[in-house]
């Protein structure tokens, strides 16, 4: 991994049109300004592993005795 | 309204029924109504939460607190404005069910409850600030 140490105001760029610059820190959360081309996702990394959790609960559909019997 | 689920047949429902998702379900944004079939009790703590738009989409949840009592977290002022309510009393937390084959590996998402405010049937899946797991082991 990349390390990088960045000051508010301060940017730093990833490809040719990406531009991530720290807006403002306190305590323990920095806020972030992401400039990219619309067709770049942008989503919270929780979204992500909430999306791939919930696709994974929906995977299985237990019958009421398959559930019945988890509690055995 | 009827719906054919694969787990319990058909199952009939009346509109005041149907909970909205304004937002959806992560992943699952084109579902916006649901119903929760089934009764969660002490015996058989799971209900399921079915899409009412389309059957093939259903997830099973549970009551978290029976699992981890000091489960404890601060709702977003987003999710409260879209939950329509402050009132503790007009709210029910769910956590959704991971079964795997191994069904002894069942896991819960603490990390994003599924909150309803079952007065108005207005329910969001939030994604929480506080240190939660998405995979809570339930059974030792």
């Amino acid at each position: 991994m990349l390390i990088l140490t960045r000051k508010p105001g301060e940017s730093i760029i990833l490809g040719d049109n990406i531009e991530i610059k720290v807006l403002e820190v306190s305590d323990s959360r920095v806020k972030l300004g992401i400039e990219a081309p619309r067709d770049v996702k942008v989503l919270r990394k929780e979204v992500i592993s909430t999306i791939e959790e919930n696709k994974e609960a929906a995977m299985t559909t237990p019958k009421t005795e398959d559930l019945k019997n988890l509690l055995k | 309204m009827k719906i054919n689920t694969d787990y319990m047949g058909e199952v009939e429902y009346s509109e005041d029924e149907l909970i909205s998702f304004p937002e959806g379900i992560f992943g699952f944004e084109e579902n916006r109504n649901y119903i929760i079939i089934g009764e969660l009790s002490k015996d058989f703590p799971f209900v399921w939460l079915q899409s009412a738009d389309d059957a093939s989409v259903v997830f099973v949840l549970t009551d978290p607190f029976l699992f981890v009592e000091d489960y404890d977290f601060q709702l977003s002022e987003e999710n409260l404005e879209l939950l329509k309510t402050r009132e503790p009393e007009k709210i029910n937390i769910y956590s959704m069910v991971v079964i795997p084959t191994d069904s002894k590996k069942t896991t819960i998402n603490l990390k994003a409850p599924i909150v309803v405010n079952h007065e108005d049937r207005i329910a969001i899946q939030a994604i929480l600030d506080e240190d939660y797991p998405y995979k809570h082991t339930i059974f030792k």
